[in-house]
């Protein structure tokens, strides 16, 4: 179901890659040229030092209903940072025709239930039900961030010729060997340990006077790598309550 | 006998067979406990009003009205200490947090026959919290669940249960419990359109 997007296991974060940009748009709603101006306007706005929202499209649900895939996701990509908690995710399904803006726990103030409940159902749903899907999710990214912090005025702090994002495209497989790998030599270190408990129990009952043995890999999870190289579009550790709004059209 | 402890217990350290996670574990456990109970209050705080404006287009609908008065009254006067909660009060908690979601459910269902109440703006954004808040009394409960079933890994599979029987004896914490009722709710919920 997930086709494309790739989970990765690194050091503190947990971040997820979509393909190190904030759009993915596997529903294909988005035309060319929203796109590109919505991957550049929100990598701009979080390189700014605003919130980090992620706009997902998925062709279906996988019979799941759309709450649980969106804190699902969030749970795995922890947008915004670790105690900042400024990420939003803006989810929509094709086939079921279902949207959702599921708001991370440093913006509920602003992002209320009702704010986002809103923005889907005056601002995007009456452009959904006349197939304008490409306007509607740009207005609605929109209307996210600026209701998300209005003082800071994100967007009209932005240049008006926006140059294109080319994002940072993370090799998955090659992340998913290491991973392996590394899990794979922490699993063994497991029984080196299981085995040299055994070893000292029969050496102590020989009184031998136990040997004190030192050092060791720490851990069952032999550790993760760091993050990704500059220029993709991570998380860092922020929380989601489940609050936000989900509609349809 | 005594030398084994000597290997052992260093042993236990350099690799935190659990020291460290237990403890850890049966904080988050309590933790996620506290954020359910949480969420639950946040729907309780949202009822009186919404029986208000129910009230205003609905007045004929007291029975329903008043199920969800005392349901709501019975739920809020069980309070849990989640450091200390037994069993039985944890059981009790979730029974009448249960029963007042029945009762909310017929009350929506009701609704549903009165048009100029549907279309009251007062009306709708109290639906819309109490939808946002019901999506995070799910996603709190699920979390708790999940930190239930760590603690419970941890102190049952070796080796860290090795560490638990020797410092800490925890016993097995019980799952969350939904029961049929709910279950059969949760599977079929009303929906609420406009």
């Amino acid at each position: 179901m997930f086709s494309g997007l790739v989970f990765a296991n690194s050091e503190a974060e947990n971040s997820f890659y979509i393909n190190g940009r904030p759009v993915f748009d596997a529903a294909g709603f988005l035309d060319q040229g929203t796109e590109e101006q919505l991957n550049s306007v929100l990598q701009q706005v979080w390189q700014k030092g605003g919130p980090q929202l992620m706009i997902i499209t998925l062709a279906d649900l996988g019979g799941k209903s759309i709450e649980e895939v969106s804190i699902s996701i969030a749970d795995k990509v922890k947008l915004g940072k670790k105690r900042d908690d400024r990420g939003v995710i803006l989810l929509m399904s094709k086939a079921e025709k279902k949207v959702r803006i599921e708001v991370g726990d440093g913006l509920e103030g602003t992002l209320t239930d009702l704010a986002t409940k809103r923005i889907i159902d005056y601002v995007m749903v009456p452009q959904f039900k006349q197939g304008n899907f490409s306007e509607g999710i740009r207005q609605g990214a929109f209307a996210i961030i600026t209701q998300a912090e209005p003082e800071k005025k994100w967007l009209e702090q932005l240049d008006p010729n926006l140059q294109n994002y080319s994002g940072a495209l993370v090799p998955g497989t090659l992340e998913n060997f290491i991973f392996t790998l590394l899990f794979g030599l922490g699993f063994i270190s497991v029984f080196v340990w299981i085995f040299l408990i055994f070893l000292f129990i029969k050496l102590s009952s020989l009184n031998r006077g136990g040997r004190y043995y030192s050092g060791g890999s720490g851990g069952y999870y032999g550790g993760g790598w760091g993050g990704s190289s500059g220029g993709g579009y991570s998380g860092g550790g922020g929380g989601f309550s489940g609050g936000g709004a989900s509609g349809d059209w | 006998m005594k030398n084994l402890i000597f290997v052992l217990i260093p042993l236990m350290l350099l690799t935190g067979c659990g020291i460290q996670s237990i403890p850890q574990a049966m904080n988050q456990v309590e933790a996620d406990l506290a954020e359910v109970t949480n969420q639950y209050k946040r729907r309780a705080d949202l009822i009186p009003n919404l029986v208000n404006t129910v009230k205003g287009y609905a007045s004929h609908e007291k029975d329903t009205l008043e199920a969800v008065i005392s349901a709501r009254a019975k739920a809020t006067s069980t309070t849990i200490d989640p450091s200390k909660v037994t069993p039985q009060q944890l059981e009790a908690f979730a029974q009448h947090q249960s029963e007042l979601s029945s009762a909310l459910g017929r009350l929506m269902v009701v609704t549903e026959k009165y048009p100029d109440l549907k279309a009251d703006q007062n009306f709708r954004d109290l639906q819309a919290q109490l939808e946002g808040t019901e999506n995070r009394i799910t996603v709190s409960r699920k979390r708790y669940i999940d930190t239930i079933k760590s603690f419970n890994d941890l102190v049952t599979v070796f080796p860290t249960s090795l560490t638990n029987t020797l410092m800490f004896k925890y016993a097995k914490l019980p799952q969350w419990s939904v029961d049929e009722a709910e279950k059969a709710k949760i599977q079929s919920a009303p929906e609420v359109k406009f």
